[in-house]
Formats: C-alpha cells, sequence, structure tokens
C-alpha cells in the first residue's frame, strides 16, 4: 500500500531530482575569485604562502630604511644583489624574497638607496658598444656604478614528520654587507613554525 | 603455474622497453576505466593514451593517483618533459585539504587518494630525479629531502623502532649526490651512510627469506623442466610449425654468484670500465661516488599490493609482491663492470609502516555497526547493502625493489647488460637485459633509469607467441605480467 498519494511521490520526486540536479551542477563547475594577497591558504599545503612572504619582506625593507647607515648618507649608497641561498625544504625561489625587498624600497625610501641591475650589465655593455658606433642615439656614457653593499640571504628550515603531524620551522634571514670592508651592517630575520595534521583519511 | 615454457633464444631485444610500457599502459588505463586502443602492427605511445584521460578536477579522489601512474610510464619512456609537470601537480596536491567526509561514511574508496608513506617517497624521489637530471641540484635536494620526510610519516606509535621512517635508501643516495654536486661534502657523506644502512626486521625478514628459499627451489625445478621441454618441442626443424630458428636451452645456461665474473665472448677490445667495485661499503663512499660518472637505476619487479580483510573487507591489507632477482651483475660492453646496490625494497616500506590507529578504528567501528544493523527489523537488508570496504587502491607501475650502480665509465656510448641472481645465488637466464647506446659524456655524468624485466633478451614477437601457444606452451608476457600482478612477479 502506498504511503503517499501519486500526487505528493511525484513532487518528491520531483524536488530529489532538482536536489541532485543542483549538487552536480555545484560539482561541475569551477570558481575563480579575486582574494586579499594577505589572506591565509595555509590549507592548500607548503610552508610558505603569501602573507608570510609579503610580511617577511615589508618587515626586511623597513627594518633596511632605518639604517643609519642609509639615512644619514651623504650621497645615496648603492646596493648590489649577492645571492640569496634556499636551505629550506620548500620548493621557492628564494631570489625573490630579494626582488621584492627591493621593490618595497624602491617604492618607500624616497631615493634614499640606489640600486644596481647587475643582471643588466651584459645589455648595458651591447647598448654602449651601438652608440658608440652611432649605430643608436647617445645622450652620453656614464660610468657604471660600483656597490657601496651587497644584500644576500638564507631561507633555512626544519621539517619533522611523525605519522600525521608534520611541522615546519622557517627563518629567512638576510643581510647587507659593505662591499668594502666585507662588514655585516645590518642582518634581520623573519621566523616562524607551522604543524601540519593530516586527515586520518589522508593515507 | 605451468612447467611448460616457452623458449626463446638469445635475441636482440625487440623494443622490450616500450611493448612493456604498452602493456602497463593497457593495464593502467583498463584501471581508470577505458579500454586502451589496440593496434597490431604500430607501437601507440601509451602517454598519448592515458594522458587525455587523466582526471581534470583536482578534487577528483583519483586525481593523484592517476598523475603518478602517468608520470612513472613517462619517466620509464625517458620523456621527463611530459613526466614533471603531472608529477609536480600530484605532488602540489598532496598538500590540499580535502573533504573524505564520504569515505568515513561508507567505503574508504571513496577517499581523496594521497598515497601511502612509501608512494609519496617514490614521488618526490622521481621529481627530484627530474630537477637533478636538469641540472637544477637544489630544487633536487629539497625533493629528495621531501621523499625523506615522507618516508618518516611512517611511524607513528612511540614503540615503532625510529630507524623505520629513516631507511629510503634511494632518496638518500640521491640526495648525497646533490648535496656533492652543491659542494657539501659533509652533508654528502651523512647521506651515503644513511643510503647504505638496511632495514632490521629481525624476525619478519628470516621467515620471508626462508619462504623465498623455498619458493625459488620449487621454481628451480619447473623452470629446467619447462626450459628443457620448450626446447625439444622448438628447435627441431623438421617440425616446420613449430621451430623456432636460433632458439638455446636455457637450462644448460647456469651460473652462480660464487663463480666470479668474466668479461664474455665478444667483448669490446678495450675496457671501458675505469673504476668499479663490489664491495658495498666502498660502494657508499664519497670518494668512490665522486669519481663514478655512471649511475644506473634499476627498477625491478611490481611494488607490493593490497587486498581486503575483515568479516566485511573493511581492512587494508599488504600483499607481498615476489621479485625474483636479488643481485645484479652489470656488464658494459662485454666487461665486467662491478654490481648493482639495492637501495629500496617497497615491500619493506610496505611492512615496517606503521598503521593509522585512529583510521583503523573508524573501519572496525563501520563494520561493527553494519552487523548491529543486519540483525535489527526494517533495517537489517537495508545495511547488507552498506558498504564499509578498505581502499585498495595503489600505484601500480612503481618497482619491487630498486638498485643502483654506480661507476666509472670511459665516454661514448655502450652496451649495458645486467645479469640477475636469485636468493640463492643462482643465475636467472630469463632475467638478462641489455640495452643499447647508454651514453656517457666526456663531462659531467650520464644518470639513467633502466627497467630490467623477465624475458627482456628473450621477448618473442606476435607470430612467434601465437606459434608457441598451438604447441602447448603457456609464454610469459610483459615481464610477467600474463600470470597477472598481484602477488606474482616472474
Amino acid at each position: 500500500m502506498a504511503i503517499f498519494g501519486q500526487g505528493r511521490t511525484a513532487l518528491g520526486m520531483t524536488a530529489l531530482a532538482a536536489a541532485l540536479a543542483a549538487a552536480l551542477m555545484a560539482g561541475c563547475s569551477g570558481q575563480t575569485a579575486r582574494m586579499d594577497v594577505d589572506s591565509e591558504d595555509d590549507a592548500l599545503g607548503g610552508a610558505i604562502g603569501s602573507k608570510d612572504f609579503r610580511g617577511v619582506c615589508f618587515e626586511m625593507a623597513q627594518s633596511v630604511v632605518r639604517l643609519p647607515q642609509i639615512q644619514n648618507a651623504s650621497s645615496p649608497p648603492t646596493i648590489a644583489f649577492f645571492e640569496m641561498v634556499n636551505n629550506s625544504d620548500e620548493l621557492v625561489n628564494a631570489e625573490d624574497v630579494l626582488y621584492k625587498i627591493r621593490t618595497e624600497l624602491i617604492k618607500n625610501s624616497g631615493g634614499k638607496m640606489v640600486f644596481l641591475d647587475r643582471d643588466a650589465i651584459e645589455k648595458i655593455k651591447t647598448e654602449r658598444r651601438d652608440k658608440d658606433r652611432g649605430k643608436v642615439t647617445s645622450s652620453g656614457n656614464k660610468a657604471l656604478y660600483g656597490a657601496d653593499f651587497f644584500m644576500a640571504g638564507r631561507i633555512e628550515g626544519i621539517r619533522r614528520t611523525r605519522g600525521r603531524r608534520e611541522t615546519e620551522y622557517i627563518r629567512i634571514s638576510v643581510r647587507l654587507t659593505d662591499a668594502a670592508s666585507s662588514a655585516i651592517v645590518w642582518e634581520n630575520d623573519y621566523e616562524f613554525k607551522k604543524l601540519f595534521l593530516r586527515g586520518v583519511y589522508d593515507r | 603455474m605451468t612447467a611448460k615454457a616457452v623458449l626463446m633464444g638469445e635475441r636482440t631485444m625487440i623494443a622490450g622497453r616500450f611493448l612493456m610500457c604498452a602493456a602497463l599502459a593497457a593495464t593502467v588505463a583498463l584501471g581508470l576505466g577505458c579500454e586502451p586502443t589496440r593496434n597490431k602492427t604500430a607501437w601507440v605511445n601509451p602517454l598519448d593514451t592515458m594522458e587525455p584521460r587523466l582526471a581534470k578536477d583536482p578534487k577528483d579522489n583519483n586525481y593523484i593517483l592517476q598523475r603518478m601512474e602517468f608520470g612513472r610510464m613517462a619517466v620509464m619512456l625517458g620523456s621527463d618533459l611530459r613526466a614533471k609537470p603531472h608529477l609536480m601537480e600530484a605532488f602540489d596536491q598532496l598538500g590540499a585539504e580535502r573533504d573524505n567526509t564520504a569515505a568515513a561514511l561508507t567505503t574508504e574508496q571513496l577517499k581523496y587518494y594521497k598515497g601511502e608513506t612509501y608512494e609519496r617517497a617514490m614521488l618526490a624521489t622521481y621529481l627530484g630525479l627530474l630537477e637533478y637530471r636538469a641540472g637544477q641540484y637544489n630544487n633536487a635536494r629539497i625533493l629528495f629531502s621531501r621523499a625523506l620526510s615522507a618516508d618518516r610519516a611512517a611511524v607513528v606509535n612511540e614503540k615503532t623502532p625510529s630507524s623505520y621512517g629513516e631507511d629510503f635508501g634511494l632518496a638518500y643516495f640521491w640526495i648525497s649526490r646533490a648535496f656533492a654536486k652543491l659542494g657539501d661534502a659533509d652533508q654528502c657523506a651523512i647521506a651515503l651512510r644513511k643510503a647504505a644502512a638496511r632495514v632490521d626486521r629481525p624476525k619478519t625478514a628470516e621467515k620471508e627469506l626462508a619462504a623465498d628459499r623455498k619458493a625459488v627451489a620449487d621454481w628451480e625445478k619447473k623452470f629446467i623442466e619447462g626450459e628443457k621441454w620448450s626446447f625439444q618441442t622448438f628447435s627441431d626443424p623438421k617440425e616446420k610449425d613449430r621451430f623456432m630458428e636460433g632458439i638455446v636451452d636455457l637450462s644448460q645456461v647456469r651460473g652462480t654468484l660464487s663463480a666470479p665474473p668474466a668479461a664474455q665472448a665478444g667483448a669490446a677490445k678495450d675496457n671501458p670500465v675505469l673504476k668499479t667495485t663490489d664491495n658495498r661499503e666502498e660502494f657508499f663512499t664519497a670518494a668512490y661516488q665522486n669519481e663514478a660518472n655512471t649511475v644506473l637505476q634499476l627498477e625491478v619487479g611490481w611494488p607490493p599490493y593490497k587486498y581486503l580483510g575483515g568479516i566485511n573487507g573493511e581492512r587494508t591489507e599488504f600483499g607481498r609482491s615476489f621479485v625474483q632477482p636479488r643481485t645484479i651483475r652489470v656488464y658494459v660492453d662485454g666487461h665486467y663492470a662491478g654490481q648493482a646496490f639495492e637501495v629500496v625494497d617497497l615491500w619493506e616500506q610496505a611492512s615496517t609502516q606503521d598503521r593509522i590507529a585512529e583510521k583503523d578504528a573508524a573501519q572496525a567501528g563501520k563494520a561493527v555497526a553494519k552487523e548491529i544493523l543486519k540483525h535489527m527489523p526494517y533495517v537489517g537488508s537495508a545495511a547488507g547493502y552498506w558498504n564499509v570496504q578498505g581502499d585498495i587502491r595503489y600505484w601500480h607501475m612503481l618497482p619491487g625493489k630498486v638498485f643502483i650502480y654506480a661507476g666509472k665509465l670511459a665516454p661514448g656510448p655502450h652496451t649495458v647488460r645486467l645479469e640477475m641472481y636469485d636468493v640463492a645465488g643462482n643465475l636467472l637466464p630469463r632475467w638478462t637485459n641489455t640495452f643499447y647506446g647508454l651514453g656517457v659524456p666526456k663531462e659531467g655524468e650520464a644518470l639513467i633509469s633502466l627497467v630490467p624485466h623477465a624475458d627482456g633478451d628473450n621477448r618473442l614477437p606476435p607470430e612467434l607467441v601465437e606459434k608457441a601457444l598451438k604447441a602447448g606452451a603457456r609464454p610469459v608476457v610483459a615481464g610477467g605480467m600474463a600470470g597477472g600482478h598481484p602477488g606474482y612477479a616472474y
């Protein structure tokens, strides 16, 4: 014997079909959304997210700007990149930290520093040759700047794993070295540690 | 297995690697629920068949597993460029949080598959190798290090020896070379020491060894009987329907590890082997490895398989695939070039991996609940349909064991012949594999992954397989797949 009348069964079936269709649609459609660059993305895995990256670079840039060697210099000191070594277990391009610090410094230091683009040296030389030969116009050559300071750094990490638990400690340090004396005139670091707890059914 | 086995002469390898890969691709494609394209006359790149069928949605439960299978196939075929994006995507997705509610309520097979600890370790190791081969040594170091971290996750319980999480020798070996490239001699030496260390499993290992010795003894009798039958059946030129030209009696091809290796007939006039060792201790030293300009990664056999246990199949158990070769001797251009050393045994990795207590408890809880509900009125019949089975998915294309050969060879193209021996030290003539045209550069190093398999040098073309079948033989196909994995590897 039917519990429901035929009309109610049909209505129920229609509602069920609609719900299933909606669920399927939701499952099939992709999504793209603009996010805050400082939003947490820990759920996506990896120790270094955009929030950490930006936090490191802002802190470093602020710290450099306050340096007496920069603030009290009679003429803007010149800074060249040396190296950024990644000794951690994270697949990140370590040089990107230096690039971001440079961007922040150039944006916010009001011309108190000059960064040297050593990656462009070969292109500059080629351009000079072309100018000297009259191939391209010239407004006169300037001397290539030497560096007053080298900027370099390291990313270090310690990863510990047991069963479902994994922790990763990351330390990012950046230093400024006097190019004449090799004295380290400034160094700062940024540390953080993250815990990854895998789900029961993740293995 | 029947005692009759088809025997072929020592034939040149007929694109053996590709044939095996095609067979493996077919297995995987079937696993993906698709029938592979069949083509008797032309070789179809299995990557072209597999790639369009990979799950597109990163939330698909098999998204990672399918990429693992594809990536390993691409590595086997030497296509690093096609392997890397998919392996890297799989690696990246390992860290993503996924909802496994459905798996928690019903069958574990609905979970988002992220692999066993040793599968994750192999994934990171393959990626590290790709980076190493591309000269990206720091990226390689990072990935080998991640492989070691993945292995450490195998240790869950306080009582489990921590050494079980420090025994992924393959990654230790490669990270040692990466450290050497990065100029870190101390770390290189430490990693090599760890690569040389073996897992201590006193009771289990002894039992397995005894079982293997018995299996080998049983196998030996069948092998000789089968090879003799094959030779008698297919060597008579008068029997035109059966005769196979060039056939040799493999039952007469004998050898043991106790016999010292010697240069082979037809060996090159100049011995290309400049530095080698049979000493495991010396092999795993920085001094030796620094001199070695040729490294062969030899991947043999099949990985552990899974099956269901428990009254409702709620428990996932691991099975051991029998891998016949235990020792590999390497010959280059006919000259003895030294031994390859085992660096990882995936069964050892699987059998020393702690279970996740919470998961086992959840699975057991579902099984108990199902039993109770089955005996209740009204819901009993419905409860019978409640699927609480465990998950038996695994990375099929992984090897069972990985050996490493390293030596210093003269620059130029070489022919590499691998001879393999079983647990009793007897030569396995069907496991001899020859690889041609392996190039050693004048500067730098040659890093080559090889997948030797049963009948590597004795592969039958289709017309001879037909002939053999008509005569009543049961040929072993494509590296032992005819018998069908799981649990059996010729």
